[in-house]
């Protein structure tokens, strides 16, 4: 039982990792209107910058790192969307291959930038608390902390905010957005840092009890893909069923059959999210048609 | 209060759409604005709402240039536009909706709370779905709320590109009904309609475009209007014009 609750805990911490960048897939889809596949690299410079402030700089004041490493990860996200992404609003395939370059300059940076080695931050607060026998550290309560109070604030932002209100407007319907003296490119370099921030904060909370190795972006950011695609990409409330349910197969595969098919199983099931994507953006169904041949039911003989 | 068009060249790029287009409407005329497809009329209402910018040619509205302005400076200057598909964001409430364009519109503080009231006093149905989401609402009802959006900035003139489109036509004929009472009201009235017909009998003027030029401008009362001729000039090419 112990076991069981313990991997539950870090089911949860994982959930929290795959919610906040998921929020920021999100961010960038409903209102630019494109996937950010560099954001995989801006949560992982998140976990370098501060590694980087702390060991270079000698900052060691959580709030200041925070401050600085998101603050750096915002900059990198207001330039790339500004310089290279604005002219492309309207042109979502090629916004997507520009979002590719990034993704490969960003990696660049993240190496040039830290060890080979995983490197772990330092963590807020040290120690931890084990209600039951359930061990749970305290940086883990920063990270539920982090998402849950993200996700609120989002869930507020969106319905409580003129500006959120406006880029839910975008989203429906961005020329009559654009019809009505609505700027959406600003819109879309705001949407654009604040995904960048949300990943980097994302990797921020995490590293310190979990360890970031420099190339470990792309997989945090398909899984978070996958957490926000599985009900509907774009849908926030639908992100935080799907971050549970990634992190709960990941979890509970690693914990009750074999740890090296966590990730395998939760690439299956990004596969066949995908598939499922395809085949109804082409307005056919999920099952082939020769396995519905198959499993047919025969008619009745004279109908 | 007259909104003058004098030679506006405007177009998508290199194709251009509108060559050399020239009228003018008075305070509380109802003017429709006909012709077939691809004749520049949808074109028009986006140079004159500053979407698309024109080559070249003069918008004023007493006097005041719009050509050349933000969209938000041209709406505060008193034009209001209701866009073709009503320009709605379906997954937002009533209230929603107005809010974000009166924000876009830069009402601040009050204002944008008197705008959503005239808009809701206008048409109370507007006040009596403002927590629904627009999606779930009729197209009749979603059409006032598109008008009732336009008229958020107590605009001088309102410009209505096919408002006719998905309507039953009684729903059509409250419209019209609308349009004429916002033209009474001493209004600027523009209204773009392939179903030309019945918006001929609320019109008090009708100009008809051809391939991007004006090719009638004239009275919309019965008997002023050549029905054949205007039906001709949905079918007739450049050439035999």
């Amino acid at each position: 039982m112990i076991g069981f609750l313990q991997t539950s805990e870090g089911v949860v911490t994982a959930a929290a990792i795959y919610l906040l960048v998921g929020l920021g897939w999100n961010l960038v889809y409903n209102t630019c209107g494109y996937l950010n596949l560099a954001i995989g690299q801006f949560y992982i410079l998140g976990a370098v910058f501060a590694w980087k402030i702390e060991t270079s700089w000698g900052i060691h004041s959580p709030f200041l790192v925070i401050l600085l490493a998101c603050t750096g990860a915002g900059i990198l996200g207001f330039l790339s969307e500004r310089v290279l992404l604005r002219r492309l609003q309207g042109h979502a395939l090629n916004a997507l291959i520009v979002t590719i370059g990034i993704n490969l300059m960003l990696l660049q940076l993240a190496k040039s930038l830290s060890p080979a080695t995983v490197i772990r931050p330092d963590t807020f607060i040290a120690g931890g608390i084990a209600p039951g026998g359930v061990h749970i550290a305290y940086q883990e309560l920063i990270v539920w902390g982090t998402a849950l109070a993200v996700t609120v604030g989002l869930f507020a932002f969106f319905g409580r905010t003129d500006l959120g209100r406006t880029m839910r407007a975008c989203t429906d319907n961005r020329p009559a957005a654009l019809a009505l003296g609505i700027k959406v490119p600003t819109l879309a370099t705001i949407a654009f840092t604040a995904s960048a921030v949300l990943a980097a904060l994302a990797a921020l909370v995490v590293s310190p009890t979990q360890g970031s190795a420099y190339n470990s972006g792309d997989l945090i950011a398909i899984k978070a893909f996958m957490a926000v695609s599985i009900v509907g990409l774009g849908r926030n409330g639908g992100a935080v069923f799907g971050a549970f349910l990634v992190a709960a197969a990941e979890g509970f595969v690693a914990r009750y059959w074999n740890p090296d098919y966590a990730d395998i199983v939760v690439l299956i099931g990004f596969l066949i999210v995908l598939y499922m994507y395809a085949v109804r953006s082409t307005g056919g169904r999920f099952i082939p048609a020769w396995i519905r041949e198959l499993i047919r039911r025969p008619e009745p003989q004279g109908a | 209060m007259s909104l003058a068009i004098t030679g506006i060249h405007a177009g998508y790029g290199d194709l251009e759409v509108l060559r050399d287009v020239s009228f003018s409407v008075e305070r509380g005329q109802l003017l429709v604005l006909a012709g077939p497809n691809g004749a520049g009329k949808t074109t028009l209402l986006k140079t004159l709402m500053g979407t698309i910018r024109a080559y070249s040619g003069s918008a004023k509205l007493d006097g005041e240039e719009l050509l050349g302005l933000p969209i938000y400076r041209r709406t505060a200057l008193g034009l209001g536009l209701v866009p073709e598909g009503r320009g709605l964001f379906p997954s937002l409430t009533v209230w929603e909706n107005l809010r974000v364009a009166a924000k876009a519109a830069r009402l601040r503080g009050s204002l944008a709370d008197e705008g959503i009231q005239r808009a809701a006093e206008a048409f109370p149905v507007i006040r009596e779905r403002f927590k629904q989401k627009v999606q779930s609402l009729s197209g009749g009802e979603q059409q006032m709320v598109a008008i009732g959006r336009a008229l958020l900035t107590n605009p001088q003139v309102v410009l209505l590109d096919e408002p006719s489109m998905g309507l039953a036509p009684v729903v059509w004929r409250q419209v019209l009904d609308t349009c004429r009472q916002l033209a009474d009201d001493g209004r600027v009235v523009v209204v773009v309609e392939q179903r030309v017909l019945e918006a001929l009998d609320a019109a008090d003027r009708c100009v008809v475009l051809q391939q991007g030029r004006v090719v009638r401008d004239g009275s919309a009362e019965a008997g002023s209007v050549d029905l054949p001729e205007l039906a001709n000039s949905y079918f007739a090419t450049e050439a035999s014009a």
